[in-house]
């Protein structure tokens, strides 16, 4: 059970809580910078310490975990998966309330992030993920035979994560990964996800206070631009930054060369509904409930969000949408919008009334909560509002959507399956990293790369010996 | 076609800034009534949106029902294959365009020679008894050939309240700016009183240089000293007390002197400020706060909502304009004895791009800044 709560709540006339830093496994408060979330509860603070000289001290010399075999450290995440698997157990309980104001995500769409969290630390995956990225992982203990030499994947060293607010899971992701490689791991928490790297590390706690993954994770926050970005950056020997392009841009700009940088994001996504769907009433809804619930995830703000559709067949975008209307009510209630602010009612709302005013046919629920537009300029979805609204285009063929796909483009799915394979070549050559299925979109299957790379193989340093 | 337009009454009103508020009411009733029916059977594009929200002119029954009016958001402006017009494309004699973050497609706003006169007419009137702006010289803390719209609109203001070209000096040429020489172009001028129009961040260069090298200016009693809100984004900006204070101090002005205004491109119009810092919007505009959830209606006075800023003065398009901005309106008697709307501009809806001067200026800082 937990010890102590990870976040202080300090009260007073306006809430506002208390944030600590994890250095290597010591926990400190303090009040050198303040957040603000507004909340339907109205704004909310929250107090963190500043980064000083001597956390960059221990944070930069830190050392790797390479003496744990990978046994060790999947037994380790396993247990942290089981705490997690528990809605009951304390620190989710204190982290999805608090992650609910923080994030402005509903608590359904929180316990459905944790949930999946306590997926990613499952034995089956992880187990999964090292076979797919690592081949056989032996190479993360040992030096096994390749030909004529041999060959040993050694830690890089230390591994800073730069995470992006807008999916929870990744903070999981991102550790997992520095850990099975055997670095030590700096988290650095985005303004909009302040809880879920903070729990994470306190539950390692609950795990086990002295084992060495525990001591050697640190968990930080410093505003965007701060100076201490630069020397942490510095001090990193590899680097994954999750987030849109300002970001990822300032941190490319400040990592040496030499330093492994892995970078995930800004993208966006589509769907594809072939002619097939529309076989029967029945295969309709499956597919409009599966497609609703890759629109509602994480409030479409992930890079696997759709953000469009292309519908094959005369008529039938038109059949989609009234579908899609539908599935999303029911999967709005499943997973309730968190949040919004006013001046993203304002964008939605604004997107409805300029598709109106093109004589574009749009629905809508009452208020904000969901949209879909009935388009047929494609050009214009450039300017998306996000916020759970999709544009759906009618095309004769879904060949002839390929065009659409730039480098921009992170996930296409498409319905059915079987037309996956006479897709996929075209689709990913254009510049999409992933094909996959209705429904799937926010769901990475082990064995899949991640933006174009295995990232487990970048985060080590794949060294030989004759 | 010959229409006997309110607005053509009202703008040539004695007080029009400080009729009781019931009048306000009342003629903002009559001329947008009168505006929207015009769009309403003119403009068939407008024609076929309203009829998607059922809206028709006989809806328009009080004054509160202007809430009905239907906003075009101003990027219609630019995507529409045809122009969105609501008189015969021949009558059209200007087309203005700003840009948007979003497109490299210009935004285009098309004027026919009634809609031009009047809405100068009308901003003259704003610029002489609002801003007390008549004469004098008016420096500007740009490039001449500044293609921003705050800055041409700047220009077709001073000409209309009778102010000659030669009553004003640029002083950003060839991407130079020099403060000394901007203090001994304002020094030296023999024309009083001297006015000064530019965006915040060139006022703080001036600023910083002066204060660095401990200089002062004493500008005149009647002096201006006027920035643009839609330009507020630029980086450089200060907390707006901060810069009144600092400017008022290196100018020799009274805070009054320094009036920052809202720059509506989409309307042909700015809103400048009165001597207590508050935007007024004369009874020929009406500004509609809308509830960014439901935008059929409005919200609470002194609550934030998406505003549509709306013109009764154009008849060559519907200038009910939605252009993303987001404010605060109150309405009531000023300070300074001024009656109708006031405006507090409060940003932009989220993934609303920039508008045009700012980034405009922004191009333009980084050229200076070189």
């Amino acid at each position: 059970m937990a010890k102590a709560k990870p976040v202080e709540f300090s009260g007073g006339h306006q809430a506002a809580f208390r944030i600590p830093l994890i250095i290597n496994s010591e926990k400190r408060f303090g009040q050198g910078i303040t957040t603000k979330t507004h909340t339907k509860d109205g704004e909310i603070s929250f107090h963190l310490p500043e980064v000083t000289d001597s956390d960059i001290e221990k944070l930069s010399t830190t050392s790797d975990v390479h003496e744990l075999s990978i046994n060790e450290i999947i037994d380790f995440y396993v247990k942290v998966g089981k705490l997690w698997g528990n809605r009951n157990y304390d620190l989710r309980k204190d982290a999805v309330q608090l992650a609910v104001r923080n994030s402005g995500y509903s608590a359904e769409m929180i316990e459905h992030a944790y949930d999946q969290i306590a997926g990613i630390f499952s034995k089956q995956f992880i187990s999964q993920t090292i076979k797919s990225e690592i081949q056989d992982e032996a190479f993360l203990d040992d030096w096994l035979k390749v030909d004529e030499i041999y060959v040993h994947a050694q830690p890089r060293g230390r591994v800073l994560h730069i995470l992006a607010g807008n999916a929870p899971p990744i903070s999981a992701v991102s550790m997992l990964r520095g850990s099975l490689t055997k670095n030590s791991n700096i988290i650095k928490m985005a303004s909009g996800d302040l809880v879920t790297s903070i729990y994470l590390a306190s539950s390692f706690l609950d795990v086990d206070a002295d084992h060495p993954i525990t001591k050697t994770t640190s968990v930080v926050y410093w505003p965007h631009g701060s100076l201490v970005e630069e020397k942490i950056i510095h001090n990193a020997n590899a680097v994954c930054v999750w987030g849109g392009k300002d970001v990822i841009e300032s941190t490319k700009a400040k990592t040496r060369p030499g330093t492994e940088l892995l970078e995930f994001g800004p993208r966006r996504s589509m769907q594809f509904i072939g002619h097939e769907a529309f076989e029967s009433k029945n295969v309709l809804q499956s597919v409009t409930d599966k497609a609703a619930h890759d629109i509602v995830l994480f409030d479409q703000e992930a890079c696997h969000s759709p953000q469009l559709a292309f519908v094959e067949g005369k008529g039938n975008a038109e059949t989609f949408c009234e579908a899609l209307s539908k599935s999303m009510v029911e999967e709005c209630k499943r997973l309730p919008k968190g949040f919004t602010r006013g001046d993203k009612h304002a964008s939605i709302s604004h997107e409805r009334i300029l598709a109106k005013f093109y004589g574009e046919k749009v629905y809508e629920s009452e208020k904000t909560e969901w949209t879909i537009i009935l388009s047929d300029k494609v050009q214009r979805t450039q300017r998306h509002p996000l916020g759970r609204m999709l544009y759906v285009f009618e095309i004769p063929d879904l060949k002839g959507a390929i065009h659409h796909i730039d480098k921009s483009v992170q996930t296409v799915a498409v319905f059915p399956e079987k037309r996956i394979v006479e897709l996929r070549d075209e689709i990913t050559k254009r510049g999409a990293d992933r094909v996959t299925s209705i429904g799937r979109m926010g769901y990475f299957a082990t064995g899949a790369p991640h933006e174009g790379v295995y990232p487990l193989s970048r985060l080590v340093r794949w060294v030989k010996s004759r | 076609m010959v229409v006997d337009w309110e607005c053509d009454e009202m703008v040539k009103l004695d007080s029009p800034f400080n009729m009781p508020l019931d009048q306000v009411k009342e003629w903002r009733f009559k001329v947008f009534k009168q505006i929207f029916e015009f769009h309403y059977k003119n403009c068939p594009l407008y024609t076929r949106y309203c009829d998607l929200y059922h809206v028709t002119p006989e809806d328009i029954k009080t004054n509160s029902d202007l809430n009905k009016i239907q906003p075009v958001p101003s990027d219609a402006f630019r995507d529409m294959d045809s122009p969105i017009i609501s008189v015969p494309e021949a009558d059209i004699v200007f087309k203005s365009t700003t840009s948007s973050t979003t497109s490299s497609k210009p935004v285009w706003f098309c004027m026919d020679k009634t809609s031009i006169d009047r809405t100068n007419f009308a901003n003259r009137r704003s610029f002489t008894e609002i801003l007390k702006l008549k004469d004098g010289f008016v420096f500007f803390l740009t490039p001449k050939d500044s293609d921003t719209g705050l800055v041409k609109g700047m220009q077709a203001t001073l000409r209309t309240i009778g102010l000659p070209p030669e009553n004003s000096d640029y002083l950003v040429t060839g991407g130079e700016f020099d403060v000394e020489q901007v203090i001994k172009k304002l020094t030296d001028c023999p024309i009083k009183p001297r006015h000064i129009y530019g965006p915040p961040f060139v006022f703080m260069r001036i600023v910083e240089y002066m204060e660095a090298n401990n200089k002062q200016l004493k500008l005149d009693p009647e002096s201006r000293l006027m920035t643009t809100g839609g330009w507020k984004r630029v980086q450089g900006e200060v907390p707006r007390e901060m810069f009144i204070e600092r400017v008022s101090k290196v100018f020799g002005v009274d805070g009054s002197q320094i009036r920052d205004s809202l720059g509506l491109t989409d309307i042909f119009t700015m809103l400048p400020e009165c001597e207590h810092h508050k935007k007024h919007v004369p009874p020929w505009f009406y500004i509609s706060a809308r509830n960014p959830e439901k935008t059929n209606e409005e919200v609470a006075e002194g609550e934030t909502g998406l505003l549509v800023y709306m013109s009764s003065l154009i008849q060559s398009y519907p200038a009910f304009c939605m252009t993303g901005d987001m404010g605060i309106l109150r309405e009531g008697v000023c300070e300074c004895g001024r009656t109708g709307q006031t405006v507090q501009h409060m940003g932009r809806a989220q993934g609303a791009g920039a508008r045009g001067c700012a980034i405009r200026l922004e191009e333009f800082m980084n050229k200076i800044q070189k």
